[in-house]
């Protein structure tokens, strides 16, 4: 009986975590290019009280054993890179992926971290950089008598320095793409950093390489279906329910137990 | 009246047992492709030393029902919708499971979220990773771009009731086992639930709980048939 209170309570804490991770994709669903969470569960050691197969008698064996499980655990959590929806905002600077690629934002030591979040600004040297200030790379350099800056579904740059004037094409906007995305690290501040898991970025220009093209006025909202979401809630909180009955039980046997000899 | 002490005693105990497996099935609810475990207690008579006895004795046998399947709309999700299951390679030989939520590793190798990599019909089918989007049909042949790279591995067991439960929560089947032909075809985008009734297992685990309850009762009315004895002596 303690092995069931022990067993209920690693279900109970497995849910717990499900609950967690449900509230963080609710509490992100209007974070842009939030891209949701999903934990994956398995069954925990079983302990094996009879062999299944053990020879009964001489002749014979039993067809079936006696293993009692002990619980569930979280196996691992997954990012789910599935497209959010791309919805047009109006600032210029903005860009979607409509596609698998991330962009490259270089932080201050040098390092790189990866984006889909493509809210960028330009800074007092006409850079553009991320809300947080991390330039974009390789660097955007947006001129200050541009009027008018286009950037392409390829990713090229142009600005117009007059009216009536050809547009002149400054630079290429790059994107990268990961063997296995799932396996990034969540830095938090919308930014992921390479691991092994993940495999070596892939350059290549937008549309490419399946990397997707560059959207410029448009943001991709999160990935997070809140009814989806609700649904897995009530699922976590009628299992994590359920499971506590278990522990009830058990607690009233072992009772029974105490109070068998008066 | 001592056989009826320990008659009790195996009473409670394959109660507990019971308990222990519901509990086990409770626990596991979130498990994808998770298949409960039923325990069943039947009673036997036993000859010792010429006197027929009555014992109980507990044994768990594993539900193999289909789960409901559960959309979920990512490509490497699959579920096995019939009979059979998917082959894992671990190293310490191929394992067995219906928990078809796979990811790609960096070199391409679809593997189980344990860290394994799936079985495939013949040669390993590497996918490309950063290529087309990956389609995998009922039959489990998996294409990307309009290319078919290979078929996965599917398998079924004559007696599945052999199979047991390894440490990762795979199935690993015991060598003289037959195979049989598998049922199941391969849904993409859907992951199989457990297999495991809330209500069930609530009715089962009541049940547990009072016929541990009667034993425990039946224990103490000896225990006071015993005293009431002692006690006439004085």
């Amino acid at each position: 009986m303690i092995r069931a209170l022990m067993t209920a309570a690693s279900g109970m804490k497995a849910q717990q975590m499900q609950v967690d991770t449900i509230a963080n994709n609710i509490a992100n669903v209007n974070t842009s290019a939030f891209k949701k969470n999903e934990l994956a569960f398995r069954e925990m050691l079983y302990e094996t009280l009879r062999e299944p197969g053990a020879p009964t008698a001489a002749d014979a064996m039993s067809p079936t054993g006696l293993q009692v499980g002990s619980g569930a655990e979280i196996a691992s959590s997954l990012k789910i890179f599935k497209q959010g929806e791309v919805a047009p905002t109006g600032s210029r600077f903005d860009m979607a992926i409509a596609g698998q690629g991330f962009f490259r934002i270089l932080l201050g030591s040098g390092e790189f971290r990866y984006t889909r979040d493509g809210a960028f600004r330009p800074d007092g040297n006409g850079q553009l950089v991320t809300a947080e200030g991390l330039p974009l790379d390789p660097p955007v350099r947006i001129p200050s008598d541009a009027i008018e800056v286009i950037i392409g579904q390829d990713g090229i740059v142009s600005t117009l320095k007059a009216e009536g004037q050809a547009p002149e094409q400054l630079t290429n906007i790059s994107l990268f793409r990961f063997p296995n995305p799932t396996g990034l690290k969540a830095q938090g501040g919308n930014l992921y950093s390479e691991t092994a898991s993940s495999g070596q970025a892939q350059q290549a220009a937008p549309g490419f390489d399946g990397t997707g093209s560059i959207r410029q006025g448009y943001q991709e909202r999160s990935n997070v279906q809140v009814v989806d979401e609700l649904v897995s809630l009530i699922l976590a909180q009628r299992n994590y329910e359920i499971n506590s009955r278990a522990i009830k039980v058990s607690d009233e046997m072992l009772q029974q137990v105490n109070n068998m000899i008066r | 009246m001592n056989q009826g002490l320990y008659d009790g005693v195996a009473a409670m105990s394959s109660a507990e047992r019971r308990l222990d497996s519901i509990a086990s099935n409770l626990a596991n609810l979130g498990v994808n492709g998770f298949k409960r475990h039923g325990a069943a207690t039947r009673s036997f008579d036993a000859v010792l030393r010429g006197v027929t006895t009555r014992q109980v004795a507990t044994k768990t046998t594993i539900d193999f029902q289909q789960g409901t399947l559960r959309p979920t709309g990512n490509n490497l999700d699959l579920a096995l919708a019939g009979e059979g299951f998917f082959v894992v390679e671990t190293p310490q030989g191929e394992a067995y499971t219906r928990d078809g939520q796979f990811r790609l590793d960096d070199q391409g190798v679809l593997q189980t979220h344990q860290g394994y990599p799936v079985a495939w019909d013949g040669s390993r089918g590497t996918i490309d990773a950063v290529g087309d989007e990956v389609r995998v049909d009922p039959g489990g042949q998996v294409w990307q771009g309009g290319t078919s790279i290979g078929r996965l591995k599917l398998v079924n067991f004559d007696s599945p009731d052999q199979l047991r439960p390894n440490r990762n929560g795979l199935l690993t089947a015991p060598a003289a086992i037959d195979d049989a032909a598998y049922t199941a075809e391969v849904r993409q985008g859907y992951l199989e639930s457990a297999n495991v009734n809330a209500v069930d297992e609530m009715v089962a685990m009541i049940s547990a709980q009072r016929s541990f309850e009667s034993a425990a009762r039946m224990l103490s009315m000896i225990d006071q048939t015993y005293r009431r004895l002692l006690s006439s002596q004085r």
